[in-house]
């Protein structure tokens, strides 16, 4: 089925959306999720709560590319559950790993972080990623917003770790650069 | 600035660098003979087009009538798919991004126009709720909700999207009323299988969206999509967020916002 037909049973309140939903992109959610988690049931619950959160929101959404809008539902969950379950000394070991590489960027001094800022550093990220080749785009992507693992990467690309890990590096370096001469207090 | 914060604000990139990444996957390289096939093959059909160029060539005493012709329909074409915005080409007077709530203001002046393939007008739209008139209002009654004197507004509206700079022409937001109460809206599309309808119903929202039509009833209004958020732009240039109708604040001081989102296809006059 396609995404207009999914969300016209959205729209129809038709609770056959969910299923629908659930074949074509319940793979996906889980794979976002699990990336993030590591954990089987942690990962289930968060796309069956993506699923809920999907049904409540469309209406009155329409969103335009569906697949994006419920991976960035699924990814937002997750990642709250990630800080839950860091809370409760549980947790996948992905995240870390790209807090650290994001450690490149960020100086973790204080900064003014609110949704301004936020929105002027999504622009910034989007205008750089815009600017980037296109796999070099989609590295970046995979890395930092499906948290795809090294190797996932190098699979999809058809190249080896160490390439991705040195590419990925050396973009992260450009991002930084880039956003400081944007005025990004990093 | 804390690196969890980075990380987060990657979330809301734009959908279709989410989308190419979901898809992309390198293509294994062809042995050597077989690229070279592909090659020859190139060459040979180049070869030959450029033959045919030659044939179809007119002669130079006849060549500028056609060409301008020729550049006249390239011209058209140019101008189904995309609209300018009304502000005007250059981007010097176009701010990078703005308002505290995170409307993004691009920096193409070209809107692109997105399902022309499907182009759906509004008078057929409203022809075909009127020809469903009866079956939208058995939907509605055996949903429980009060459609005894139903009433669908004429004119339908698209939105702007800010995320692709984009209004898509193969759907339409229509407004229900039973009375003087906003019971409901429809939304028409028109796909590969022809038009279709979705009904939405029960919003929470709908009296305060009613005030707020009555408030600027007469008015052209700009419906937008910035994210995965709506929100109305009125003629005043204040942007109003949907379901608490409540406006943005932090917008750029002397940005008209208005004539910027404004096309055709997002725009609706309540009575």
């Amino acid at each position: 089925m396609n995404d207009d037909a999914i969300i016209r049973l959205y729209w129809n309140r038709d609770e056959s959306a969910i299923t629908e939903t659930s074949r074509k992109y319940g793979n996906y959610c889980f794979s976002i999720a699990y990336n993030i988690l590591y954990n089987n049931e942690d990962s289930e619950e968060c796309v069956n709560d993506t699923y809920s959160r999907v049904w409540n929101t469309i209406p009155p959404q329409k969103p335009s590319v569906f697949s994006a809008f419920i991976g960035r539902i699924v990814r937002n969950i997750s990642l709250d559950r990630y800080r839950k379950n860091l809370a409760e000394k549980r947790g996948g070991n992905v995240i870390p790993a790209l807090l650290d590489e994001i450690g490149e960027i960020a100086s973790d001094n204080p900064s003014p972080e609110d949704d301004v800022v936020r929105n002027d550093l999504a622009k910034a990220i989007n205008d750089f990623l815009y600017d980037l080749p296109l796999e070099k785009r989609v590295m970046i992507v995979r890395r930092y917003w499906y948290a795809d693992d090294i190797k996932s990467i190098a699979l999809r690309l058809g190249t080896s770790e160490n390439n991705i890990s040195t590419s990925i590096r050396r973009i992260r370096i450009k991002l930084r650069d880039y956003l400081l001469a944007r005025g990004f207090e990093l | 600035m804390r690196r969890e914060f980075i990380l987060d604000t990657f979330e809301i990139i734009d959908d279709r660098f989410i989308e190419e990444a979901k898809t992309f996957q390198k293509a294994k390289k062809n042995a050597a003979w077989v690229r070279y096939i592909g090659i020859a093959a190139s060459v040979l059909i180049v070869a030959g087009i450029a033959v045919m160029v030659i044939k179809l060539l007119p002669r130079k005493d006849t060549f500028t009538t056609e060409n301008t012709l020729i550049s006249e329909s390239i011209s058209s074409t140019a101008t189904e798919e995309t609209l300018q915005t009304s502000h005007g080409s250059t981007n010097e007077t176009v701010p990078d991004g703005c308002g505290e709530e995170g409307v993004i203001i691009t920096d193409r002046a070209c809107v692109h126009l997105t399902g022309v393939d499907y182009w759906l007008t509004n008078e057929e739209a409203y022809a075909f709720l009127m020809e469903n008139y009866a079956g939208i209002k058995n939907s509605l009654e055996a949903s429980g909700v009060n459609a005894q004197n139903m009433v669908i507004s004429e004119t339908g509206y698209g939105h702007y999207r800010t995320n692709d700079n984009s209004v898509a022409v193969n759907w339409r937001d229509f407004l229900v009323y039973n009375d003087e109460d906003l019971i409901s809206v429809i939304s028409v599309s028109k796909d590969e299988n022809g038009l279709w309808y979705g009904i939405a119903f029960g919003g929470s929202w709908y009296s305060q969206y009613n005030s707020f039509l009555q408030q600027h009833a007469g008015q052209q209004l700009v419906y937008l999509y910035y994210g995965d958020m709506e929100a109305i732009v009125t003629p005043d240039n204040k942007i109003y967020r949907f379901m608490d109708f409540a406006e943005f604040e932090g917008l750029v001081d002397g940005f008209d916002y208005y004539s910027f989102f404004n096309q055709e296809t997002n725009t609706y006059i309540p009575n």
